[in-house]
């Protein structure tokens, strides 16, 4: 709920997320391929790393974890 | 006949000129709002001509919370030197949903005064002006804007802001575009200002 601050007459609100925002726009995943493939060779962002998860083997489970 | 959805409060419509020598303003709004969470939303995203479009570019400004409207252009355009009347008629749109709903309407302006004289019935609304500079539009979202989270710094703004200008840039060159007033690169630049934004820790 926004409401306007009648010291200041501000709007105020809660603010939203990068991707939020990006839904909003109807931002396809072409768009946001391109984008950050030109964020990227400007130097702004890092390469975004693919996260690969642990192998299965070293998972740490609740029993070994207890031992 | 439009729907009775509540609007948006993050929604933000944008009510401003298409010209070419707007278009470094334009993107500043949209780096600006973006940086402090909410959502651009303009006429681009209707697609031009149809019988309806009055109909959908009302259903536009009832779904956003809030609306601002930049009436520094006041010249006359166009081959037959007319004035441009559909943005003083959609801040009019805008006014009436204050009247019936929670819709909120900031004015900009570049200069001082005008507004008097071009616009006098809204006399006791005071503009907010940008001096026609993207530093001056930058301060006038600060001054406008209060997000719950905190407002980012005007440095941050504007370090923000150079950044978008430069990626706007690029991607208008490798898709052969003279200005920023495309449907899919208003969502780009969109998109490039919220990545930028997250990446600069001024939004989530």
């Amino acid at each position: 709920m926004a409401i306007m601050s009648k010291a200041t007459k501000k709007y105020v609100y809660s603010p939203l997320t990068a991707e939020q925002i990006s839904d909003r726009v109807g931002v396809t995943r072409k768009d946001k391929a391109l984008v950050t493939k030109v964020l990227t060779d400007l130097g702004y962002i890092g390469k975004k790393s693919v996260k690969v998860s642990p192998p299965s083997s070293a998972k740490v489970t609740k029993k070994s974890k207890q031992r | 006949m439009p729907d009775q959805t509540p609007p948006v409060p993050q929604d933000v419509f944008l009510n401003v000129p298409f010209d070419t020598r707007y278009s470094g303003l334009f993107t500043t709004l949209i780096g600006g709002l973006t940086a402090v969470g909410l959502v651009p939303h303009c006429v681009l995203e209707i697609p031009g001509g149809g019988r309806n479009r009055l109909e959908r570019i009302y259903e536009l400004i009832d779904s956003c919370g809030v609306s601002l409207h930049d009436l520094s252009r006041v010249t006359l355009s166009g081959p037959l030197r007319v004035p441009r009347f559909n943005m003083p008629f959609e801040l009019g749109i805008a006014y009436a949903l204050t009247q019936r709903q929670g819709h909120q309407f900031f004015i900009f302006e570049s200069r001082n005064h005008r507004l008097q004289a071009s616009l006098s019935d809204l006399n006791g609304h005071d503009p907010h002006i940008h001096g026609g500079t993207q530093d001056g539009i930058l301060r006038c979202i600060l001054d406008c804007f209060g997000p719950s989270a905190g407002a980012p710094s005007f440095p941050a703004l504007r370090s923000l802001t150079r950044k978008l200008n430069r990626s706007i840039r690029t991607l208008q060159l490798d898709q052969r575009l003279p200005t920023p007033f495309h449907p899919y690169l208003f969502r780009q630049v969109i998109r490039v200002a919220a990545e930028l934004a997250q990446a600069e820790g001024l939004i989530a």
